[in-house]
């Protein structure tokens, strides 16, 4: 355990001191701050479009961090060899892994929490100087259990991401693929519900089980996206949040002991 | 009777290439690294020395055979404690300051509060880096980074200290620094195994070599009995060498103000009787001992 949060702690001092990471973040705040204007093109409901765009620029931050820091992390630790150091230490590769992912999970965390925090002011001041219209409730909860839940997406998809890159040394490669199972993933649920309507009765068997079969391997990514929800103020009953919750937490632990179970076996030569 | 610092038995590697073809990087070796001693390892490049030590270490898995450190089975992670690894050209978490790398290496041995300091303060002073203790590690030189490798196979104290070419890309005075630092762990009562190219310091500081040729251990022993030879080294004070060869001497040389005739075991009492003769300085007389550098050629030839 003291293994893991060491091993935590330097992983996010690295997150943080990476080039990618602070480009990622400007990024975040400049399309924050632009929002107001790209809102103002709107013609009408402003403090709507600058909610959407807010949560959607924390959902971008969050999956890049997920996808770029997960694959080029451990790909670093492998290629410049610097994981035999740790790896010679009384320490099973189980606490590697997992502290690897405490240390990216908490990177990628603060991030979220960061630009949600900055979302939340800027929509707040919109909502102060609109002219046009104001809404008469913006559901400041909602948005930001919005971005617990993308946070919740985001931590799913660098559970991938490790996964991958626990037998593969190829940082693009383990992109590729956790961009793939994200893509899926996005749309496994939608496709099920395609398949489950009056349109799917005339569907092929073949492809009907090839859906259900991606639709139980792949993660169900929807069930995280709680955007649309928490901009048009949609009730969001608690069942299904702890569903979802349960279901990102088992989805990731399951993957973290895979890849531990894939790690394990893995010779670093 | 305490057991060996390291036990290994019939160790084998082999990797596959294609699907018929494997290359054989290691084949059944057999090795007790006994505690206390300093063992070195050497072997031309691709001999199998950093697959014999990642096997011990456990970052790659034998095809065949066994680890045992301290007794303990080297993949389990208790085993890792009693040993300090410094891989070979180390590359550590360079967005790190060294003083912080430490604490990090002293965590991951299970270390606490202020002795993880202490200890890490201690070693940088040991490996004289203290005055860069705060400096970022990717602004360290090569022998800095080795000494800081050094410095944290050191931390929780083990009693086994594997090093993968120690003083590769270091300069004379960096591998004067790295030679007197093992002897201090000799001194301290630890096992140190290193390979090495450089076969003048294993020469120097090793008790025990073993010489590995394509995956084979071709040569195993203590120094002084690796490199007797059956020959004598009969050094005459002055320049004698004319009245040598006249008496019939055939390998005799110079050697600055000495005159040197080495002579196989069976003329030793003849040729001295010829000197006591001529009533030549006898300056001293040797057994002439083989450089590991020749008996490593030797063994590497011997392989073909």
């Amino acid at each position: 355990m003291r293994a893991s949060l060491a091993l935590a702690w330097v992983t996010l001092k690295e997150g943080f001191r990476e080039r990618a990471f602070l480009g990622i973040m400007v990024f975040a705040f400049l399309l924050l701050l632009a929002s107001g204007a790209i809102a103002d093109l709107s013609i009408g409901n402003i403090i709507k479009v600058t909610q959407d765009l807010g949560l959607a620029t924390v959902s971008l931050t969050a999956l890049l961090l997920a996808f770029f820091m997960g694959t080029h992390l451990m790909a670093k630790d492998l290629d410049k060899r610097s994981i035999y150091m740790v790896l010679s230490k009384p320490i099973g590769r189980g606490h590697y892994i997992f502290g690897k992912y405490g240390g990216l999970a908490t990177l990628v965390g603060i991030s979220t929490a960061l630009v949600t925090l900055f979302m939340l002011i800027t929509t707040f001041y919109f909502y102060k100087t609109a002219r046009l219209y104001t809404p008469p409730h913006v559901a400041w909860g909602k948005l930001i259990l919005a971005s617990l839940f993308i946070f919740l997406e985001a931590s799913l998809i660098l559970a991938v991401s490790l996964f991958f890159s626990s037998f593969t040394s190829s940082a693009l490669l383990a992109l590729f693929l956790t961009l793939a199972v994200y893509l899926v993933g996005q749309s496994t649920h939608q496709v099920m519900d395609f398949i489950k309507g009056p349109l799917g009765k005339k569907t092929s068997p073949i492809v009907k089980g090839i859906a259900k079969l991606a639709y139980y391997v792949f993660p169900d990514l929807s069930l995280m996206d709680l955007k649309s929800a928490a901009v048009h103020n949609l009730p969001m009953p608690p069942g299904d949040l702890i569903k979802a919750f349960i279901y990102a937490l088992a989805y990731t632990l399951f993957l973290l002991i895979a890849a531990t179970f894939i790690f394990k076996k893995r010779e670093m030569k | 009777m305490a057991p060996p610092a390291i036990e290994i038995e019939d160790l084998t590697k082999h990797y596959k290439k294609g699907v018929k073809k494997k290359i054989v990087a290691l084949e059944g070796l057999n090795l007790e690294i006994h505690q206390g001693e300093i063992f070195g390892f050497v072997g031309p490049n691709g001999a199998g020395k950093s697959t014999a030590i990642k096997l011990i270490m456990n970052l790659i898995f034998p095809t065949r055979g066994q680890v045992h450190i301290m007794g303990l089975e080297a993949s389990q992670p208790a085993a890792r404690r009693k040993v300090g690894y410094l891989p070979e050209n180390p590359s550590f978490y360079d967005h790190l300051t060294g003083e912080e790398f430490l604490l990090f290496a002293g965590a991951l041995v299970g270390m606490k509060g202020k002795t993880i300091k202490n200890k890490a303060r201690e070693l940088l002073t040991l490996v004289g880096l203290d005055q860069a203790k705060s400096l970022r590690i990717r602004k360290y030189s090569k022998g800095m980074m080795q000494r800081l490798g050094i410095a944290q196979a050191l931390m929780g104290n083990p009693q086994i200290i594997i090093m993968d070419e120690p003083m590769s890309g270091l300069d004379p005075l960096g591998r004067t620094e790295v030679v007197r630092l093992i002897l201090t762990l000799k001194e301290q009562g630890k096992t140190v195994f290193f390979s090495s190219h450089i076969l003048h310091d294993v020469e120097t500081i090793c008790d025990r070599v073993g010489i590995l040729v394509k995956g084979h251990l071709t040569y195993l022993g203590s120094l002084s009995h690796l490199s007797d030879s059956p020959s004598w080294v009969l050094k005459l004070e002055g320049d004698h060498v004319d009245a040598l060869q006249e008496r019939g001497f055939s390998q005799i040389s110079r050697v600055g103000h000495l005159t040197q005739v080495e002579l196989p075991p069976e003329d030793l009492w003849e040729a001295l009787d010829t000197v006591k003769g001529l009533a030549l300085p006898i300056y001293a007389l040797e057994k002439k001992r083989l450089t590991l550098e020749e008996i490593f050629v030797r063994e590497v030839q011997s392989e073909g």
